[in-house]
């Protein structure tokens, strides 16, 4: 094949599946048909674990709906999200940040749909437009899995803020997420960037870069890693760490002094050619009073009051914690500063960013 | 005279067999179909991507230079070589002692030794990374002097830290991983060589390194060639071993899966799939041109060589041996401890709870499940397909033009790494119409992609080359004559096919479809890109456990893994066994 | 059908095998019932041509003509013919009886049928019991007949058999000889055997096809072949040969250049129209077979005698091979052969006795020198 037909078929190609992409969509906005049996292909950011003690609720209920869960970090699943813009994959969206949804509204990839009792959702936590594009479910922020033991024998102080991690005995002891393939790298990025002012927050990233030992592909990694000893301090965020700790690893969870990055998780139903009414059904157990206990079992802040107490091993009041955070400005930048992020410090990452 | 050949009898023997020589050139034809599908068409579209930009417009070798010119990225190509050459040269150099101890002294226990050197085969790479982290990482048995144990009981501390994370970890990993796969084609190799020619060098009072070095090295030369293609392909295309211990290392196939993956930047996958493909390609064009100069070593009446006791070399052998079969299993036997301690390293107790997967990625259970019948599927098919192309290629009378083009193609899948076939696939098979020269053709083979069926699709393509040339190298041994007695007798090719060829080739035939579904259960390469979420497999799962930092759980499914494969193999022997002496009577010599 | 028409035709076949030509123009005609051999050293032609015949070659140029049917391009397994291999091809995972009935059951014929006739072909090749026995629990003979009994269980109106006696030993091969022409005469069946073994086809033939370098040089019954060879090429490789230079003189009589002795040459060579070779002054070799020298003890009253000295004395048990040599007067010496003594009884010879030989005329023949 010569390089002129082959650079032809590709461009016809792309030109076909864009216009496929464009083709009928002639599902009308705000259908509400719903389904109780079916196949649906659910993306999600959502940690392993807590998956494994939400989903059987909802198939407790709905048990002839089959759901294929496609479980990776949020940076994978978002690029994953786009790349499948003219053919989507996926029938819903779950828990993935909101940033992420935002990119993806903003390319015209949602079907607005409100799902029951979404009028019990706080109103920052759900898009503003009416029916909503996404709809939030709880907000998860950074906190840093600190080996005890470790420290001990390495006999350095506990960290207690983001300043201290400049520190030089911190250096190769640090582990965090690419921001590129995890959530929860990128919300820590941008708390630096929004807490100190641009300038100085990449120059305070550079030197956090001296002391790192590696980028993990996920938001999880740092702190299991701190947990199995293999680094000292995990930049991870609260869930995990809590959670570690209250399996027995010797982890403290600690919440940085200047605050917290943070993020809000949230649901979207994908625009497809033919919307699976069992994507309905999903979006509006998800948001159900019962998903949200189990989701208050995990994270102390909600979408919706359920009234369960906050879990032990988080601040009393969670919300101080949290920085200010402009999760559309977030959104906004997050293609740029993952670009500046990764020229400045993609070498020392991982595999798979 | 009677006339005894009337001219309707030859006409009635014409029309009843004439249906039966189309069969057998249509089957052909489909054959090369086949292959062409498999292998040829979906490298196309992958070309094409490497050569455009992200919207399909021509770029030239823009998108190489961007590449280049990366500098996290560039590195990576010479990370790649240099890991691949030193793992390629301590491989083959370890497993040629190796070869030598089980093929030239008499050594005991070499059944042992065979049978553990071959255990990495059976574990998925990723496995014997993990195996390396709790050994050599910053928590692992070596580098803290077993856990402090050493400390307590010599009163120093007496952990080592290798500084596993990075080049020396892939080194390490690979070489385990490319170890075994050196020796199988050294030990077939030393065996091949004339006793003769070392009766002569005794004669003639050879001193031992002479006959090393005019005997026994020529004679495994081709072997030696081949080992190191297959090592160098290993170890410059794997993935599993640099994606767990890399660390900031980066190499070409964790980079494919960075931008695939990661990123979804499928253009600088299939840039970055080419330059994996490169060298792979030159190695394996290089090995080629030295086999066609292979001449038989082995003539018939060549005297196999039988090792005699010799003090020295089999102390020397057997310590040799015992090293590496010791760090074998020491690796091996690492992942299975890793997977049953409770919180390494801080909790020691002994438990079953990693083995239960439903709080970590992947897909757990019914991942596991998946890969077995991914697996199973991968053996039936592949065997049934790959014996029938490559008796179809071997058998066909006439039609040299396509039996040539079958076996040229069947050759090229050994140089074509796992991610390279999973990123063409998605290329070429998830495209609802392919465009070509401005036209919407209906992708015809649409209906494969996201199912179970593309998986055994890859995989057979994959493994397919070794798989081919052991059933080629089987019915070569067969008498060539059996078609055409049969034909005298107006047997149909089919029949003869079934009754004599499958009989004769039974042991080939068998070990064909055990390579396949080991294989198939612990490649992660060629399925990474193409698993549907609904068909999770189980060293895709590894990858995801081990992304998410639940290394017990990796190490947990790499030991039910190779468990698995293990156990498989050992019921294939007992049951092979109980089948030869059903089937085999026919060898024996005494009536 | 007449009897005059040839049951097989072989018309003007030529095979190429890339540039180099295997069978150069070679035309034969078989008749039904007949035994032909292809005879020929190796890489003469004599088994592609067989392979032709049976289709497993095809031809570059040519024609195969059986039972008035052009079979050309017809495959194999449409043509009409057994094929017994040097190899024999058993079917090593079949038993005796299973192989022989192969292509039997693709008939669909009822089991007793196929059993009887198993049964049959086993009698007929002296096999009877053997029926269970694996082709590796055979004798290599044993293997050669159930072979032959595999080939001809089908009743083909051809027999095609490559060289199936080389594999075996000497006194087997000896004793099949005879039993597969004695088989092949019973059933009357049209038959091609492919040998380089001459005494082979001597034994065997009704007629013996001498090919060479890709051509037929000559065609005749065995003792045509045998006795009046068509070219020194046949001679030699037909039997024993010993071959004298020489230059035809006046009359019937050639000079043989060594020695000088004057050797008169049979009528037929000069008598009419001789060919151009044979005209005076043209160069020659004088040909005679070793059994035809005769050894003169006394007295030669004879033509044809040359003087000679014994250079060797082979002893072969039966009988003693003399190498003599012919030296007068300068140093050039030509070897002549012949046999001494069947039984032994007369007084051996030494090395270096002088010896006088007559080689009688009608033994001798002329060919053209070869260049």
């Amino acid at each position: 094949m010569s390089f002129r037909t082959s650079h032809l078929i590709l461009l016809s190609l792309i030109v076909g599946l864009l216009l496929a992409g464009c083709a009928p969509t002639a599902s009308p906005s705000g259908s509400t048909e719903k389904a109780t049996a079916g196949e649906i292909t659910v993306y999600t950011a959502l940690e392993d674990d807590q998956i494994s003690k939400y989903l059987p609720l909802f198939n407790q209920k709905h048990p002839n709906i089959k759901v294929n869960i496609v479980r990776d970090s949020t940076g994978i699943v978002t690029a994953k999200l786009l790349a499948e813009k003219a053919n989507p994959q996926a029938d819903v969206v779950w828990g993935l940040a909101a940033t992420s949804l935002l990119v993806a509204d903003k390319q015209g990839m949602l079907t607005p749909y409100a799902p029951e009792g979404v009028d019990k959702i706080r109103a920052d936590f759900k898009d503003s437009q009416n029916p909503p594009h996404w709809v939030g479910i709880d907000t998860w922020f950074s906190a840093f899995c600190v080996n005890t033991k470790e420290l001990a024998a390495k006999k350095v102080p506990m960290p207690t803020s983001w300043d201290d991690l400049l520190k030089p005995e911190y250096k190769g002891l640090i582990v965090m997420p690419n921001p590129n393939s995890s959530g929860t790298g990128y919300l820590s990025v941008s708390a630096i960037l929004q807490l100190k002012d641009e300038a100085e927050g990449w120059k305070y990233l550079d030197k956090l870069n001296d002391n790192m030992a590696v980028y993990t592909h996920s938001g999880s990694k740092p702190c299991k890693m701190a947990g199995a000893g293999e680094t000292v301090i995990g930049i991870s965020f609260d869930y995990r760490a809590v959670q570690q700790k209250a399996d027995g690893q010797p982890i403290e969870a600690v919440f940085p002094k200047e605050g917290s990055g943070w993020e809000t998780e949230a649901n979207a139903l994908v625009k497809k050619a033919k919307i699976n009414p069992a994507a309905r059904t999903f979006l509006d157990w998800a948001i159900s009073a019962d998903a949200m206990k189990a989701y208050a079992k995990s994270y102390p802040i909600t979408a919706m009051d359920t009234g369960v107490a906050i879990p032990t091993g988080y601040p009393a009041d969670p919300l101080k914690q949290l920085i200010k955070n402009d999760l559309v400005k977030a959104a906004a930048e997050r293609e740029r500063i993952l670009q500046e992020w990764m020229k400045r410090y993609d070498a020392k990452s991982e595999p798979k960013s | 005279m009677t006339i005894a050949y009337p001219l309707a009898r030859l006409r009635r023997i014409g029309r009843a067999t004439a249906s039966e020589e189309r069969l057998q050139q249509g089957l052909i034809g489909l054959t090369v179909l086949w292959l062409l599908i498999g292998i040829v068409l979906p490298l196309a579209p992958l070309v094409s991507r490497s050569l455009s930009d992200a919207d399909g417009r021509f770029v030239g070798a823009a998108n190489f230079v961007r590449y280049f010119r990366t500098p996290g990225l560039a590195w990576s190509f010479g990370n790649s070589l240099v890991v691949a050459a030193i793992t390629t040269v301590l491989a083959v150099t370890l497993a040629f002692g190796y070869a030598y101890a089980l093929t030239r002294t008499a050594m005991p226990g070499k059944g042992f030794f065979r049978a553990v050197a071959m255990l990495p085969l059976y574990a998925p790479s990723l496995a014997i990374g993990i195996g390396l982290v709790y050994l050599f990482g910053k928590k692992g048995l070596v580098t803290t002097g077993f856990l402090g144990l050493g400390e307590r009981l010599l009163g120093t501390p007496v952990g080592w830290d290798i500084h596993l994370y990075g080049a020396v970890g892939i080194i390490l990993g690979e070489l385990l991983y490319c170890f075994p796969q050196a020796l199988v084609i050294l030990v077939v190799a030393g065996s091949l060589t004339d006793a003769r020619l070392y009766e002569a060098s005794h004669a003639l009072r050879a001193s031992a390194l002479r006959t090393l070095w005019t005997v026994t090295l020529p004679s495994l030369r081709y072997g030696l060639v081949s080992a190191f293609f297959v090592c160098f392909t290993l170890a410059f295309t794997d993935f599993g071993v640099a994606k767990v211990v890399g660390g900031n290392f980066n190499v070409l196939a964790t980079d494919i899966y960075k931008q695939v993956v990661g990123q979804q930047n499928f253009t600088m996958g299939a840039t970055i799939s080419l330059l994996l493909l490169t060298p792979t390609a030159i190695a394996f064009i290089l090995d080629r041109l030295v086999q066609r100069k292979q001449p038989a070593t082995l003539t018939t009446r060549s005297v196999p060589f039988q090792p005699k006791p010799a003090r020295r070399a089999d102390v020397v052998g057997t310590l040799y041996c015992s090293l590496i079969a010791a760090a074998i299993l020491i690796v091996i036997g690492t992942v299975f401890y890793a997977a049953v301690v409770n919180v390494w390293p801080y909790n020691l107790r002994l438990t079953l709870r990693h083995f239960d997967f439903r709080a970590v990625g992947g897909g757990g259970a019914v991942a596991f499940w998946n890969t077995v019948r991914m697996s199973l599927y991968t053996a039936i098919v592949g065997v049934i397909v790959t014996f029938g192309s490559a008796y179809l290629i071997d058998k066909t009378r006439g039609l040299r033009s396509l039996t040539g083009a079958s076996y040229f193609l069947s050759m090229i899948p050994v140089a074509l790494p796992g991610l390279v076939i999973g990123l063409a696939y998605i290329f070429f098979f998830n495209p609802r119409h392919w465009h070509v020269g401005g036209l919407a053709v209906p992708n015809p083979f649409n209906f494969l992609y996201g199912t179970m069926a593309i998986l055994v699709l890859a995989n057979i393509i994959h493994f397919y080359t070794v798989s081919f040339m052991t059933a080629t190298t089987a019915l070569k041994q067969l008498d060539a004559e059996f078609e055409a007695v049969a034909a005298s007798l107006r047997v149909p090719f089919y029949r003869t096919f079934w009754r004599v060829t499958v009989p004769l080739c039974l042991p080939a035939i068998l070990e064909i479809t055990m390579y396949y579904f080991i294989n198939a259960m612990v490649t992660v390469s060629a399925v990474i890109f193409l698993y549907p979420p609904s068909l999770r497999v189980a060293s895709v799962a590894i990858v995801n456990m081990d992304d998410a930092g639940d290394t017990a759980a990796a190490a947990a499914m790499s030991a039910l893994l190779i468990l698995t494969s293990v156990g498989v193999r050992l019921l294939y022997e007992v049951a092979a066994r109980q089948l030869s002496r059903r089937t085999q009577r026919w060898r024996m010599r005494d009536a | 059908m007449t009897a005059t028409t040839p049951y097989l035709q072989i018309r003007n076949i030529s095979k190429y095998f890339s540039k180099t030509a295997a069978l150069d123009d070679v035309s034969l005609e078989v008749r039904e019932g007949e035994f032909v051999f292809l005879l020929g050293p190796s890489g003469c032609g004599k088994t592609t041509l067989l392979r032709i015949i049976a289709g497993l070659e095809e031809p570059t140029a040519g024609q195969v003509i059986q039972a008035r049917v052009d079979v050309t391009k017809l495959p194999p397994s449409r043509r009409d013919f057994g094929i017994v291999f040097q190899s024999y091809a058993l079917f090593p995972n079949l038993t005796a009886a299973q192989n022989i009935a192969y292509g039997l059951e693709n008939r669909r014929l009822p089991r007793a049928q196929v059993q009887a006739r198993v049964g049959e072909m086993l009698q007929l090749v002296g096999l009877t019991g053997y029926e269970a026995r694996y082709p590796a629990q055979l004798s290599g003979g044993q293997q050669q007949r159930v072979a032959l009994a595999r080939a001809l269980a089908i009743s083909p109106s051809l027999l095609l058999l490559d060289e199936p006696l080389s594999a075996l030993d000497a006194r087997v091969r000896a004793r099949l000889r005879l039993e597969v022409a004695a088989l092949q005469r019973r059933l009357g069946v049209t038959t091609i055997m492919v040998t380089h073994d001459q005494e082979e086809a001597l034994t065997m033939a009704d007629r013996v096809v001498v090919m060479n370098r890709g051509r037929i040089v000559q065609v005749g019954s065995p003792r045509e072949v045998y006795r009046a060879p068509s070219t020194p090429f046949v001679a030699d490789f037909v039997g024993l040969m010993n071959f004298l230079p020489g230059v035809m003189a006046a009359g019937r009589v050639a000079q043989v250049r060594c020695g000088g002795a004057l050797l008169q040459v049979p009528a037929e060579y000069v008598r009419g129209h001789p060919a151009p070779f044979l005209a005076p002054g043209s160069e020659v070799m004088v040909a005679i077979r070793p059994e035809d020298v005769r050894i003169l003890h006394n007295g030669f009253d004879v033509t044809n005698v040359v003087d000679t000295k014994v250079h060797e004395v082979e002893f072969l048990g039966a009988f003693h091979r003399l190498h003599l040599r012919l030296s007068q007067p300068t140093g050039c010496s030509l070897d002549l052969t012949t046999y001494l003594d069947p039984g032994g009884q007369a007084k051996p010879l030494h090395k270096g006795e002088e010896l006088s030989v007559h080689l009688p005329v009608h033994a001798l023949r002329v060919y053209p020198a070869q260049s």
